[in-house]
């Protein structure tokens, strides 16, 4: 008797929260009307092991949004809106992005999301944000269908992925170190595995090149002898994978202890810095990463100004930080070319636009032939080299995503 | 190839038995399943972070500090978060988790999430039979075999390496024999965090260091411990060879994935007809 | 009807019809999504603590939840299942694994035990991210369909595309399990497991066979978690070995002690708490875990029985206050 009116009280103690809360809510959100504010939704891992690259995507975002607020905000139709973000932490799981993404929809009531690093996580989230007819910029992705397809309308990708930087890497090659013929990769396990080497391996033999095969590794390894053992056996001339920056230094670092000298490339954009330092110094060499390097003086003069703002702000600065500023800034971009805050039509406008000003140059949308539909980000990206301990940026490349 | 493959999981194990030697010494000794293992190993290696690369210390000298520090951190957690909760499994449990998430949190604040590394005391690679072997590698061999010896050597030849024999039998029975039980849990706290951060910061060294490297080491020490024995220091070593052989030696023969099967069907089965482990006594 | 009977026959069913109503009042599609999260985890919670009613704690909960989860998205998308068959399955999945690991486990005493279903969890969760062909590896399975929709002409129309009708699927499991649990915790079957918890020796001494009984309570305990499972993956329409680590056993295990292992309702009262704090934290993301640990640590220093002890605790203090006056005073 006593513990079931114990329960009672406790569920009404909790109605009586939520119901409070709720009104909270409903009050907030109806003096942002009057403000004139646009909300923008902001997915990433805050917490836990892929903060490592979560943290500076939501900083950059927050500076891009302080930026293009200090420069007026956005006009629609006559009238100025201010740019307020919802940040939520999707963590590491899909269940709890998908939470995430519930709340930034349903709490924050938002129509415009940057978000989502792990291609996995966005496939997971797609039914929940196509649904309510939210665009997504997304940050990352392997360039697999399944996560960008004609069944995502609303979902965009502007920072080019593995499956475009993959034929401007291979040429790279042909063009630097000629007497390599026998190429194998070293992939981190992901869904989009297969896909991504089947591009690739296309692309490779079409430059005359031999692919000796694949090896998947589980994205929690960090010892890899083990598997360089096996890899290097078959006696490659160069090594292309993807991975994380940690785990780009790993392998860098283990390549090189276990004698192996060819170049070793990684598809996936990381931080040079990050793997010249796991690698350490002496063993940094002949690692090519399709990453900018922020100090080169090469960089365009927005990098710079950029970088310039993250070292204001947060002490340090790295290619995880600027890459995703245009992320956020062509999605903002085309809401104000659309003249209009309906998805829809962001949508409509964001998918024909041929001249958008990016942080490293100008670019344009495509994907229409190789993606279905025409949500890709096609903009110059940068390449930088690691040599005897050094940075060396290499140089723009354009990506060609028809 | 064989040999190359017999010396990557040679140094695997060796790893494998510092972080479940420390995990079974307080298990047994102390009495509390140390969950927050993992995070003792974790800031162990952002000691040795520390002095390396702020402070510039030699390495060796930034380890042996390190050590020390761990384990008088783990003697005062070990009187405050531990001891109280000694036959008390569901405070021990709930203890040790709000340990991880304090340290966890801690280094986060203090010393961010990205990647940090400890350089390499000494540069290059060896060549033994045939086989390469970074120099870090190497001397994580080296020093994780001087450390077991020495706790060996610690628990058979002294008085109190024998009192923790005794407490980890029978706590009652050596309390009744005159033995300070509390004393004799501080000394194992402070040999097992000892031993979880030498373990982080070899580790540091050869591979990186953030704040979530706790997780795997708490894991592997759980699997080596089941596998090894419950309460059992050889089993601990034992397991350790094991499991650290199957991880060199199954990944390159046949697949990174079937490695990781195997180590648990082996451990499986084990648990199976020998729950108590290998060499445990339960 | 005599005055007592009445009132308890009210506590029992005012609650429900104000758990009824809600979704009538409360239209806030997020807010339903905190009380289904809460739902699903007094759900766990419970059923944890029914398996420690035999003694045994087990941090295996997620890897059961996990079972359930894939079994039940796996028969109704690959073998065209209804939700409504494919429910009660996931859930005899679930029991199943926990009875063939059950005994091996059972041999096992006090942490050790313990350290085992922990261990239990990492190899559900290695064989889901490895089991490619089954499971869909590390990426899991998306796009898992709703549950079939219940139309009762005239009644019912549930097509579970609102969250309303999740909320009222929810509520349901919630109460058949909280009933069904009750149940067999006041039959003689649970009187044997708190007799095995009390001293497992002595059970045996009277002829009662205590590895039997444990697995018994261990099964079905994990049951529920496979019907939980089901539910949750059907709702967030995606599953992936990642969502079931170690880490959520932890929840589960804290949620039942921070509430309070000796009543049924600690759980309940654990769950819903902790599922808000999360909720009503507006700070840094970054340091909510230290808020949590602050919590853990009050609870098990001070308020070792759990919040429902709380009450007790208070009337114990007052009383000794008044007594204290009154002894000063005369």
């Amino acid at each position: 008797m006593k513990k079931l009116s114990l329960i009672s009280l406790m569920i009404m103690l909790t109605c009586g929260l939520i119901l409070g809360a709720y009104t909270e809510v409903g009050l907030a959100a109806s003096s942002k009307d009057e403000a004139k504010t646009l909300k923008i939704g902001v997915m990433a891992p805050l917490t836990g092991p892929s903060s490592s690259a979560g943290l500076p995507h939501s900083r950059i975002t927050q500076l891009a949004a302080e930026w293009i607020n200090g420069r007026g905000g956005i006009t629609i139709k006559g009238q100025k809106y201010v740019i307020e973000l919802a940040i939520e932490d999707e963590k590491e799981t899909s269940d709890t992005a998908i939470t995430a993404a519930t709340k930034l929809i349903e709490l924050h009531k938002v129509k415009f999301i940057v978000g989502t690093i792990s291609p996995t996580l966005a496939a997971a989230v797609a039914p929940v944000t196509e649904k309510a007819h939210v665009i997504r910029s997304l940050w990352h992705g392997e360039g697999a269908p399944i996560e960008l397809s004609p069944n995502t309308p609303f979902t965009f990708r502007v920072p080019v992925v593995p499956r475009d930087f993959a034929p401007q890497l291979l040429k790279y090659l042909v063009k630097t170190y000629p007497n390599a013929k026998k190429i194998t990769m070293l992939y981190i396990d992901a869904p989009a595995a297969p896909f991504l080497f089947e591009k690739t391996k296309q692309a490779a033999e079409a430059l005359g090149l031999n692919v000796l095969g694949l090896d998947l590794y589980p994205s929690a390894t960090r010892d890899f002898y083990p598997l360089l053992s096996k890899v290097l056996a078959s006696k490659p001339d160069a090594i292309y994978c993807t991975a994380l920056p940690h785990l780009m230094g790993g392998i860098l670092k283990s390549a090189r202890e276990l004698g192996y000298n060819g170049p070793i490339f990684n598809l996936s954009p990381s931080s040079p810095e990050t793997v010249r330092n796991i690698a350490g110094k002496a063993l940094a060499t002949h690692c090519i990463v399709p990453a900018p390097d922020v100090n080169s003086p090469e960089m365009t003069p927005m990098i710079k100004q950029i970088t310039k703002m993250v070292l204001n702000k947060y002490k340090e600065c790295n290619s995880d930080y600027v890459r995703q500023w245009d992320s956020f800034w062509w999605m903002v971009q085309a809401i104000e070319k659309a003249q209009n805050l309906d998805p829809s039509e962001v949508a409509k406008t964001w998918e024909k636009m041929d001249r958008i000003e990016a942080s490293t140059g100008t670019g344009k949308m495509g994907g229409r032939q190789s993606y279905g539909i025409n949500h890709i980000g096609v903009l110059p990206f940068a390449v930088t080299r690691m040599m005897n301990g050094e940075l060396e940026h290499v140089g723009w490349f354009t990506p060609e995503i028809p | 190839m064989l040999a190359q493959n017999l010396l990557n999981g040679l140094m695997a194990g060796w790893i494998y038995i510092l972080v479940a030697l420390g995990l079974t010494l307080v298990l047994s000794i102390v009495g509390i399943v140390q969950l927050a293992h993992g995070e003792i190993y974790m800031v162990g290696a952002y000691i040795v972070y520390y002095f390396c690369v702020s402070a510039g210390l030699n390495f060796f000298l930034s380890l042996l500090i390190s050590i020390l520090c761990v384990g008088f951190l783990g003697v005062i957690l070990e009187k405050f978060f531990l001891r109280p909760f000694r036959d008390d499994v569901e405070g021990a449990i709930i203890s040790t988790i709000a340990l991880i998430l304090i340290l966890q949190t801690a280094i986060v604040a203090i010393a961010g999430v990205s990647y940090k590394d400890i350089p390499s005391p000494i540069q290059g690679v060896v060549k033994v039979f045939g086989a390469v072997l970074s120099w870090e590698r190497l001397i994580t061999i080296l020093v994780s075999i001087v450390l077991v010896s020495a706790l060996l050597i610690f628990i058979t030849k002294t008085k109190i390496g024998q009192a923790m024999v005794a407490v980890s039998e029978d706590r009652v029975a050596a309390a009744l024999q005159g033995i300070n039980v509390n004393r004799v849990s501080s000394v194992a706290m402070f040999l097992g965090c000892a031993l979880a951060a030498a373990a982080g910061g070899l580790t540091g060294a050869i591979f990186d260091v953030t704040p979530f490297i706790g997780g795997f080491a708490l894991m592997k020490g759980i699997e080596v411990i089941i596998l090894g024995g419950l309460g059992s220091i050889p089993g601990a070593i034992i397991g350790g060879l094991i499991l650290g052989f199957i991880d060199g030696l199954v990944t390159p023969l046949l697949s990174v994935q079937l490695a990781g099967i195997i180590g648990l069907v082996v451990i499986i089965l084990i648990l199976l007809f020998r729950p108590q482990g290998l060499l445990g006594h339960e | 009807m005599n005055k007592r009977r009445l009132l308890k026959a009210l506590s029992y069913t005012v609650p429900i019809v104000i758990l009824l109503i809600v979704p009538l009042y409360i239209k806030q599609p997020y807010v339903l999504h905190v009380l289904i999260m809460m739902g699903v985890n007094i759900v766990l919670a419970s059923s944890l603590r029914f398996i420690a009613t035999s003694g045994q704690f087990s941090l295996g909960h997620a890897g059961m939840v996990s079972i359930g989860a894939y079994t039940s998205a796996l028969l109704v998308m690959r073998l065209g299942l209804s939700f409504w068959g494919a429910l009660p399955l996931a859930g005899l999945a679930a029991m199943g694994i926990a009875f063939l690991a059950g005994y091996p486990f059972v041999r096992l005493k006090g942490i050790y035990f313990t350290m085992v279903t922990l261990f239990f969890t990492e190899v559900i969760k290695l064989t889901g991210e490895e089991w490619r062909g089954l499971t869909g590896g590390v990426a899991g399975i998306i796009a898992i369909p709703r549950p079939n929709a219940i139309i009762v002409p005239g009644l019912l129309n549930l097509g579970f595309t609102s969250k309303a009708d999740f909320y009222y699927l929810a509520l349901t499991l919630v109460v058949v399990t909280l009933v069904l649990l009750y149940a067999i915790e006041s039959s003689r079957i649970g009187m044997t497991f708190l007799s095995i918890k009390q001293s497992e020796p002595l059970s045996e001494s009277v002829g009662v066979n205590t590895s039997r009984f444990r697995v018994l309570a261990f099964s079905i305990g994990c049951f529920f978690a496979g019907l939980d499972g089901a539910f949750y993956s059907h709702y967030l329409s995606a599953v992936a070995p990642a969502s079931f680590g170690f880490l959520l056993s932890i929840y589960v295990f804290i949620y039942m002690v921070v509430g309070g292992m000796q009543k049924f309702s600690g759980p309940i009262v654990g769950a819903i708490l902790l599922t808000l704090v999360p909720e009503l934290s507006r700070g840094a993301k970054e340091y909510e875990p230290f808020t949590f640990a602050g919590i853990l640590l009050l609870v098990i220093f001070f308020l070792r029985g759990g919040v429902v002890s709380l009450p007790e605790r208070l009337s114990k203090i007052i009383k000794k206050e008044v007594w204290l006056r009154l002894k000063s005073a005369g």
